[in-house]
């Protein structure tokens, strides 16, 4: 007569110690007279045995000391009073960027689109602009903060994409 | 459980805390790593990793008691990552995978183990689908309760009885096919 209880699932569960207590007893009971059972439990419970014999590297001693190095090096730069603000930087500018698309989207989109297929034209338009515009302390300011206003997108884009990648962190 | 008061230290701020929270459970963590990744350099790469971010999460474990599973989860993640980026072994289709409820027919002989056995009980492992691999040594190196495995590969518990015994019963198969 084949049991219900001739689960090898159950026969797997049972050595885990994973029946609940009342599976468990009639478990125990059929094993008494079921010799498939019986057999199946030897058997698991020598392959549980040679598993959990298998060799296990041991933890190499200078690991804490690493892991310990290892964050102090991130906390010396995270800690800084300016790594702080330009953290927060990046949050800000995240919003700023998302209501700049929200607002102006298409926009942007079509501007940049712009810029990509005609790059060179728009290169070339620029430094021809450039050399006819006379030298003077108004024009080189007003060159100087074109400038700096770029780098600071270009800065701003890079927190923006350490703040997601921040985000994607396990939970 | 010594943990306890470490993490809540931690939590608190306190870096002993979390050095000595690092010695007492970093053969664990390496374990579970080894376990799935099958290399010590790689396994202990993703524990540095799984110690970082521990230091920089530990403010989400509500529950220090829960340690153990939260952390397990960190280090079981990692190196299932890991071993899918490398996708080092050929490993069995799950499709492939023995319909439960078939027995194990040969004797337990073929378990008994020398070390050449060993070697290859080990090799073995290694073919199993990650996943499979990853239960089975939470539960029998770690001793990872059905519960904690659940919570760590976030499956439900039938699944959980399952794939262990899926994983066993792989395993037993392919010890007798390679003639050990
Ligand atoms: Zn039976």
């Amino acid at each position: 007569m084949v049991d219900v209880m001739c689960c090898e699932e159950n026969v797997s569960a049972y050595l885990d110690g994973e029946l609940p207590p009342e599976e468990a007893l009639a478990f125990e009971q059929h094993l008494r007279s079921c010799a498939r059972c019986r057999e199946s439990l030897n058997q698991l419970q020598a392959l549980s045995g040679a598993v959990q014999a298998l060799p296990r590297p041991s933890v190499n001693p200078w690991l804490t000391a690493q892991i310990m190095d290892r964050l102090q090096a991130s906390q010396t730069v995270s800690d800084l009073p300016l790594t702080r603000l330009l953290r927060s930087w990046g949050l800000l500018s995240l919003l700023a960027f998302g209501a700049l698309f929200v607002l102006f989207g298409p926009v942007i989109l079509g501007f940049f689109s712009v810029v990509v297929k005609d790059f060179f034209l728009l290169a070339s338009l620029v430094v021809k602009i450039s050399r006819q515009v006379p030298p003077g302390a108004v024009n080189g300011v007003t060159g100087l903060a074109l400038l700096a206003g770029a780098l600071v997108a270009f800065y701003g884009f890079g927190r923006i994409y350490a703040t997601l990648s921040q985000e994607e962190l396990i939970s | 459980m010594v943990e306890v008061s470490l993490i809540e230290q931690l939590q608190r701020g306190d870096i002993k805390a979390f050095e000595k929270l690092v010695e007492s459970t970093r053969q664990r963590g390496l374990n579970i790593a080894y376990g799935i990744l099958q290399d010590p350099q790689d396994a202990e790469e993703i524990l540095q990793e799984a110690y970082l971010q521990v230091y920089h999460h530990i403010g989400q474990l509500k529950a220090p008691e829960t340690f153990r599973s939260w952390f397990g989860k960190i280090v079981t993640h990692l190196a299932l990552r890991r071993a899918k980026e490398k996708g080092r072994f050929k490993t069995i289709p799950l499709e492939d995978l023995p319909a439960a409820g078939c027995s194990i027919t040969e004797g337990p002989e073929y378990f008994l183990l020398k070390k050449e056995k060993q070697v290859h009980v080990a090799q073995t492992l290694k073919t199993l689908p990650d996943e499979y691999r990853a239960a089975l040594i939470l539960r029998e190196w770690e001793d990872y309760s059905y519960q904690e495995i659940s919570e760590v590969l976030d499956i439900p518990l039938g699944t959980v009885k399952s794939r262990i015994y899926c994983a066993r019963k792989l395993l037993s198969k392919k010890l007798i096919e390679g003639g050990c």
